[in-house]
């Protein structure tokens, strides 16, 4: 779901509400959104590294482990 | 300024340093399980090798020239490895289980082992990534211009010497290091280490010159873009995001994948899988530290330095404008280490390509490599080879470089390769989600998509150094306007980058789809698609033998020998337990130890050539594929065949077995019928001896006295009548059990029969001095039967009741009543009853049981209860003997009601 999340918050169409010209902290607003999805993915690859189940060889892999419960819970 | 010698000495050192690394990893790789060098971050650090000198230099050019777009180029990975739990854990087990060694193996493996897409997409990342190589150069020279500035030194070095120094220097390095033996899995722990070292020096330089420009010169983040827009710059994004955004996207996201040298870094190199999971927050992060002091280096940079000066170059020109000259030179590190780790890689992960896909195929088809005598020996053929491949791509390199010298910026050539390798994507995609996507359509796809990328954007990148390119860009091929390489089609009114990317790949995606729809798979892409799509389900006992067929050990180990080398090959031999030694070597291999040998081979030379070289070896008893699948399905038909033969028979024997159960009941009737004639002539001749003597004795005695011959008259009318009798009763029996043609049912009462019958038998009766009881009768008994039939049948039961009958009182009872839609009367009497030998055969004709000699005037001939039974069950009804009212035998007689009379009584009564 996260890199869902991430396509979606990057589309021309949503970044581009940010384009509004002002300043916070001195800093463009649209350079600041950019870097806050960026840090919004990579806390949430870090949360979901620790969720995920261990990558193990197919012979021995759990047959549920394609449904992952920690992304539905985040979408 | 810095003195070029100064600037080359560093280089030079440096790279002397990146081999002692490289050195003394793969020696602690060799020695124990890797220690540091086995971790995810040294995997992460190596991942990094996606950054380079368009990183470190071209993206502040980026953003000093068209604003956000340079983080396009970063986001774009960062949601591939934000994702890896979809596409990079599948890519990545799929290239462990196949022994993937390069993107074409991938591709070639995933499509039927096909050697002609291995050598489509070795050339397509050939081409693309020249230009990357070329960009290294590029930006290593410009940096060491620019770092060395205008001094009188330099004028002895032009651009061209320095670019083909710095070539010739990468080409060695990277041969030393990067071929110096054909592994088992393509792994180089060296290398990696000193990549991943690389990866850490441009990061610390770049964050460096960062927080020295910004905080040193700039006094903090906001006051760069407070200077920045009072000097009159913008420092909001001019344009809204739009199809340039997107497609900038797409394409980092692809390159990430395959790019050959991310290929080879991400998943070849990788020893474990479970490293995705801190790579894939980590890597994220190594690009955002790598791009936050991206924009304010950019706009300080514009803000500061004269108008004019390359924006590229800021990293280094910013710190040496303030004098900084050690910072500089550690900057100017930080990008040739950039530089270097990318050309490193990549000629690494293209040489293995051309030497896997190009050269092996070409030297394995033109010769038999089995053949006794021939002592090339592949291994060092492989390692030959892809030396010379490195240097030829530095070399194409170089040459890319001579000839765009006009283009400026580092970014649009970097576009190109990206550009040019995302032609592959689809396929990858294909690849690890289509099942039915096959050969044809990737092959095809791909090649369409590569023309129409190197029509619509490799050739423009010669436009400034070549007049007819530029001609074609103005008119068109041979004037045909819609063919110009940036208005394809007439879309002129778009940005170049935009154009090309969704020319190539929609031409791409929908041929990959649509021919792949159109065209069947081969037997080997239907086996390799499934373990493809279907690694994350499959079970490790799920083994293919690729090649089936047999080859004896020698033959193999020779093969094995030349490839693997003397050492490795025993050990795998002997892990497997093939013992080579005297008479074992000419025994023949499982086929599964072929199987295993073919992968092994595969992580060394890639999977079509592995495969074409043991089917060279194997070939003088291997069936091909297709082959042993006609076979296979040969033998379904010959086994459905037999089931059918044997269906077949199971039905003869049934057949037979009715047959001899029909001759067995034939042979009883006929039995029967003897016995009957044999009765039947028995019981005729016995009255005819006595009316013959009798006749004869009144003929030949003429004065007999008149009573007796009276009574010898009467004897023989008596026995005359008896022989009527017989013959009526017979005669009787044949009409019965031969259908009779006045054989009339019809609805009656049972009950009116019974009184009929027993009103009949009253005379003899009386005769015989029976008592005849009349027990509980049903009132009304509709039957549907024939009434003169169902009356002999009563009065047969009660005349051998009273007949038989040997009591001192004889008595008769009979008593009806209906029962469940039954008619049943039952006649007793008090007899003795019925022998119990003879109750089973009461109803055979001719039976009779305890016959007596003292019965008087009437005697049975057997055929009475016989031919009631046959009546009765012509009725539907049953005659059986029960336990019955008297001690005596009881016959009880058993109809069917006739059902519409029994209602149409019933609504009567009611």
């Amino acid at each position: 779901m996260l890199p869902i999340f991430g396509i979606i918050l990057l589309t021309p169409a949503v970044a581009n509400l940010f384009l509004t010209r002002t300043s916070v902290f001195g800093l463009p607003l649209d350079l600041l959104y950019l870097f806050a999805v960026w840090i919004f993915l990579i806390l949430g690859a870090a949360w979901l590294s620790y969720r995920l189940p261990e990558i193990t060889h197919p012979a021995d892999k759990a047959p549920d482990a394609e449904v992952d419960p920690a992304e539905t819970e985040e979408a | 300024m810095l003195s070029l010698n100064l600037v080359i000495l560093t280089a030079i050192g440096y790279i002397g340093l990146l081999f002692l690394i490289a050195y003394a990893s793969d020696a602690l790789a060799n020695r124990a399980n890797g220690g540091f060098l086995h971790s995810p971050y040294v995997y992460t650090l190596s991942i990094a090798v996606y950054c380079t000198s368009w990183t470190f230099y071209g993206a502040v050019g980026t953003a000093a020239r068209s604003g956000l777009e340079f983080t396009a180029i970063y986001i774009g990975p960062t949601l591939i490895f934000v994702g890896w739990w979809f596409l990079l854990r599948k890519l990545i087990l799929i290239s462990h289980a196949q022994r993937i060694t390069s993107v074409a193996d991938f591709l070639s493996s995933r499509f039927g082992k096909s050697s002609q897409l291995a050598v489509l997409v070795t050339l397509i990342a050939v081409i693309s990534v020249t230009p990357y190589i070329a960009l290294q150069l590029k930006a290593i020279t410009s940096s060491i211009q620019a770092v060395v500035g205008t001094s009188d030194n330099l004028a002895a070095f032009d651009e061209l010497t320095l670019a083909l120094g710095v070539a010739v220097c990468m080409a060695l390095f990277t041969i030393l290091f990067g071929t110096r033996n054909v592994d088992a899995r393509e792994q180089h722990p060296g290398v990696v280490a000193a990549i991943a070292f690389e990866a850490a020096v441009k990061l610390f330089a770049l964050l460096a010159v960062g927080i020295f420009v910004v905080y040193g010169l700039g006094g903090g983040m906001s006051k760069v873009f407070e200077n920045a827009s009072a000097a009159g710059f913008d420092i909001y994004e001019q344009s809204p995001l739009g199809s340039r955004w997107v497609a900038l996207l797409v394409l980092s996201a692809s390159a990430v994948i395959c790019l050959p040298r991310q290929f080879q870094i991400t998943v070849v190199e990788n020893s474990n899988e479970n490293f995705l999971r801190t790579a894939g927050w980590a890597f994220p992060t190594y690009l955002l530290l790598m791009s936050i002091f991206t924009a304010p280096i950019a706009f300080y940079g514009l803000t500061t330095m004269p108008a004019g000066s390359n924006p590229d170059m800021y990293v280094l020109t910013l710190p040496m404008e303030a004098g900084y000259d050690s910072l500089a030179l550690f900057a100017f590190i930080g990008g040739f280490s950039s530089a270097t780790s990318m050309i490193i890689v990549a000629s690494i992960a293209l040489s293995i390509m051309v030497s896997n896909h190009i050269v092996l195929p070409f030297v394995l088809r033109g010769s038999r490599v089995a053949e006794a005598g021939s002592d090339r020996d592949i291994a060092r053929l492989i390692l030959r080879s892809r030396r010379i491949s490195i240097a030829g791509l530095v070399a194409l390199g170089f040459i890319y470089f001579w000839l765009t010298q006009g283009s400026d910026a580092l970014a649009p050539i970097g576009l190109i390769s990206f550009a040019g390798v995302a032609q592959f994507l689809p396929a990858v995609l294909a690849a690890l989600y289509w099942r039915s996507a096959n050969l044809k359509g990737a092959f095809a796809g791909t090649l369409v998509g590569s023309i129409v990328w190197a029509w619509t954007m490799f050739l423009p990148s010669f436009e400034a150094s070549s007049s007819w390119v530029a001609l074609v860009m103005e008119q068109g091929p041979w004037g045909i306007s819609w063919l110009r390489p940036e208005a394809l089609f007439g879309m002129n009114d778009i940005d170049p980058l935009v154009h090309a990317v969704f020319w190539s790949l929609l031409m791409n995606c929908s041929i990959l789809a649509l021919v792949s729809v159109f065209s069947a798979q081969g037997a080997l892409e239907r086996i390799q698609s499934t373990l493809f799509v279907d690694i994350l389900h499959r079970s490790s006992s799920f083994q293919p033998h690729t090649i089936r067929g047999s080859a004896t050990t020698s033959e193999l180990f020779f093969v094995a020998e030349r490839v693997l080398g003397w050492k490795r090959a025993n050990d795998l031999f002997d892990a497997a337990g093939v013992t080579r030694a005297g008479s074992a070597a000419k025994l023949d291999v499982p086929p599964e130890f072929i199987a295993e040998l073919e992968k092994e081979l595969a992580g060394s030379i890639g999977s079509a050539s592995a495969h074409i070289l043991l089917t060279s070896v194997v070939a003088g008893d291997a069936i091909s594929l297709e082959e042993a699948m006609r076979i296979a399905d040969e033998t379904q038909q010959a086994i459905e065949y037999s089931h059918q033969l044997e269906l077949t028979s199971q039905e003869l024997r049934t057949t037979a077995q009715q047959l001899q159960d029909a001759n067995a009941k034939l042979q009883e009737l006929h039995r029967q019928k003897d016995d009957f004639l044999a009765h039947v002539s028995h019981e005729i001749r016995t009255p005819m001896t006595s009316i013959r003597s009798f006749s004869e004795i009144l003929l030949s005695e003429q004065d007999l006295p008149a009573d007796q011959a009276n009574r010898f008259i009467s004897t023989i009318h008596n026995e005359s009548v008896r022989l009527t009798k017989l013959i009526d009763e017979i005669l009787d029996l044949s009409a019965l059990e031969h259908g009779e043609k006045e054989w009339v049912n019809r609805s009656i009462n049972g009950e009116e029969v019974l009184d009929e019958a027993i009103s009949v038998c009253e005379a003899l009766a009386r005769k015989q001095a029976v008592t005849i009881e009349i027990g509980p009768r049903a009132d009304y008994a509709p039957v549907y039967a024939n009434a003169g039939r169902l009356s002999q049948v009563f009065i047969n039961i009660i005349a051998n009741a009273m007949l038989h009958n040997e009591a001192a009182e004889p008595r008769v009872h009979v008593t009806s009543w209906v029962d469940n839609g039954r008619y049943v009367v039952e006649i007793s009497d008090n007899g003795k009853g019925i022998p119990e030998p003879y109750r089973h055969t009461i109803f055979d004709k001719f039976v009779q049981a305890g016959r007596s000699a003292l019965e008087g005037g009437y005697a049975g001939l057997g055929l009475g209860l016989n031919i009631s039974h046959t009546i009765v069950t012509k009725l539907e009804g049953s005659l059986e003997l029960v336990k019955g009212h008297l001690p005596g035998a009881c016959f009880r007689v058993s109809l069917p009601l006739d059902q519409t009379m029994a209602e149409e009584a019933e609504a009567k009564a009611s």
